[in-house]
């Protein structure tokens, strides 16, 4: 463990928190992760913004990009158990979630629940399209509701608790689209994009001069120091202008000329968290219109479709939303 | 000192600010609607006077409290019991009211903690977020860094600018010179014709002030007799010119302006004629 969990990032002397060590704190971890991950620095913020507001990412990214070293990476620099599900049509709920098992104890035999890979504190759903739709609302329930019931008893998930679940844009043979209503449980979808040429470079020499060994990763943030950080990023004050932008924000995703159909209040309030969360990270602890705009893309991108001109124009919700912000 | 108890007195102070704030928009809101209101009864004065509105309309009787009278001979101030005001007087009046009100409810509508921020650019939105915050009561420690905060930076803000300098200097300056403009018509005693749609000035003096009435002219036409001073006794010395002295009847030599007779018009084109003949000499008697 490092020093800087030791700080005391969430002490609060007269009655107020440090805010300038809660950043220093938040970019300590950025700082482990630039570590291991060569550029994609907006995705970490944003992955990271995710992890505060107790929300879930889906990650969507070609194949070779790094989505699983980077959620791995995180766990590690915020000292969180991990677990990665590799779904395949074949894969059951019971897979994801646990299920009760004989087991011997002495001369009796009793059931006994074995946890599924679902119970971390992160856990890696990769190609999450490629499961059945019914191992999908498995996944996504618990992820919803923090919670497995199982053989007539329900169990809580560890806190924090976050998904990441990723999707392969090229391959769509055989695969089960997430319907509109289970995209909507995730707080943001990120866009994992090829590096550029100089980062890749940067790649290429980090990881083809050792083999088996990746490069350090400090733990710098404990998983309750983590957990206090949730429940400061909820305490961010936010103006009421301030709020009435967020919600305006999504409202025009309702009306918007090319957008099919738009987001639902849980993108508002997604989008204000995200703000408070993108506040703390730079040191404040007031919201401003510029954090909301940071955050509209990827909490927007995933809950809204595109009418068929946008489409025939080949839009991207991307575009769409930069109108409306 | 507890940190709840910490926090909750940065909130009051927070709150105290925000009416501070307030009271420094009323009070530049209360200087512009001022001197709006001075130009606007400036203005309307001006034109009640050059469309010489002041005369119509009557007069209207404004009753003074009671009171006031005999605090005022209290001071030795002598305060009449009522007003009698031209009924224009009381509209130009009525109107700097409204146009002063008005002005002062709509600037106060668009005066806001707000525009705080836009003068101190370094508060940005911390402080309408304090403000939100304080007004929900929040004292989260994350409030109480963001209340400090905004504190520490109003101690720095300034709220000069919520007068609007350049705009009071115009309004200000348009006041000056309308009222050396006004002072300047009134002194002249000019006015704008009545409702004709003639506009010119006119000297209201009239040219009889200059040339007199019209009159038949009654001088230069009687024999007065001069009797000069002289030696020798003669019964009808009326004065000694030796000593200096003649006599004159002064009475009907006293100056006279000079005029013409309705007959002898200068416009008159029989007289005209007639001068002309005379002048071509005898070419209408001596052909």
């Amino acid at each position: 463990m490092s020093d800087h969990e030791s700080e005391t990032a969430l002490d609060t002397e007269n009655g107020e928190i440090d805010a300038e060590a809660v950043a220093e704190t938040l970019a300590a971890v950025e700082t482990q992760i630039a570590n291991r991950i060569v550029g994609q620095e907006e995705i970490v913020r944003r992955l990271l913004v995710c992890l505060l507001t107790d929300g879930n990412a889906l990650l969507e990214g070609a194949p070779g990009l790094g989505k699983t070293l980077l959620v791995r990476t995180l766990a590690e620099a915020v000292d969180l158990s991990f677990s990665r599900i590799q779904n395949t049509p074949d894969l059951m709920p019971s897979d994801v979630t646990g299920t009760e098992v004989i087991r011997e104890v002495g001369n009796d035999r009793e059931f006994v629940f074995e946890e599924g890979p679902i119970f971390a504190n992160v856990v890696l759903a990769d190609e999450i399209n490629r499961a059945t739709p019914k191992t999908q609302a498995a996944l996504l329930e618990a992820m919803e509701e923090e919670q497995v019931t199982a053989g007539g008893e329900t169990r809580h998930l560890p806190e924090p608790f976050f998904v990441l679940a990723t999707q392969n844009p090229i391959e769509q043979e055989g695969t089960y689209p997430l319907p509109e209503a289970q995209q909507d449980r995730f707080t943001m979808k990120l866009l994992l994009e090829a590096p550029p040429p100089e980062d890749e470079i940067e790649i290429v020499k980090r990881y083809t001069e050792r083999l088996n060994t990746l490069p350090e990763v400090e733990t710098v943030l404990s998983s309750e120091r983590l957990r206090d950080l949730q429940r400061t990023v909820r305490q961010v004050p936010v103006a009421e202008d301030i709020r009435e932008r967020a919600v305006a924000i999504v409202n025009a995703t309702r009306d918007a000329d090319r957008i099919d159909y738009g987001a639902s209040p849980r993108a508002s309030m997604a989008l204000v968290t995200a703000g408070k969360a993108q506040a703390l990270f730079e040191g404040r602890t007031y919201v401003t219109e510029a954090d909301l705009e940071a955050m509209a893309v990827p909490i927007l991108r995933h809950r809204i479709g595109l009418d068929f001109r946008a489409q025939q124009d080949g839009l991207t919700p991307d575009e769409v939303i930069d109108t409306l912000v | 000192m507890s940190d709840t108890h910490a926090a909750t007195d940065r909130r009051e102070a927070v709150l105290e600010a925000v009416e501070e704030v307030r009271q420094e928009a009323r009070k530049a809101v209360a200087l512009h609607a001022t001197v709006d209101g001075l130009l606007v009864f400036i203005v309307g004065s001006l034109a009640v006077y050059l469309t010489g509105s002041g005369t119509r309309g009557g007069t209207v009787r404004i009753g003074l409290p009671e009171g006031l009278a005999s605090a005022g001979e209290a001071v030795g101030l002598y305060i009449p019991g009522s007003l009698t005001v031209a009924g224009i007087d009381v509209v130009v009046l009525g109107g700097t009211l409204i146009v002063a009100l008005v002005d002062a409810a709509v600037r106060y509508r668009r005066f806001d903690v707000t525009q705080l921020e836009a003068y101190n650019p370094e508060l940005e939105v911390a402080f309408r977020t304090a403000r939100d915050a304080a007004s929900d009561a929040k004292d989260s420690p994350v409030a109480g860094h963001l209340y400090a905060e905004v504190l520490e930076g109003l101690e720095r803000a300034s709220t000069r600018e919520f007068v609007r300098w350049r705009q009071m200097y115009a309004a200000f300056g348009v006041v000056l010179l309308l009222a050396v403009v006004g002072a300047g018509v009134v002194g002249l005693g000019l006015e704008v014709g009545d409702g004709g749609g003639d506009t010119t000035p006119t000297i209201d003096t009239g040219g009889q002030d200059f040339v007199g009435e019209e009159a038949p002219v009654d001088r230069g036409s009687e024999s007065r007799e001069i009797v000069l001073g002289q030696t020798g006794d003669t019964a009808d010395v009326t004065g000694e010119y030796d000593a200096g002295e003649f006599s004159i009847d002064t009475a009907s030599l006293e100056a006279a302006q000079a005029s013409f007779t309705d007959e002898t018009r200068p416009e008159n084109a029989d007289l005209v004629r007639d001068y002309y003949e005379q002048l071509r000499g005898d070419t209408a008697e001596d052909p």
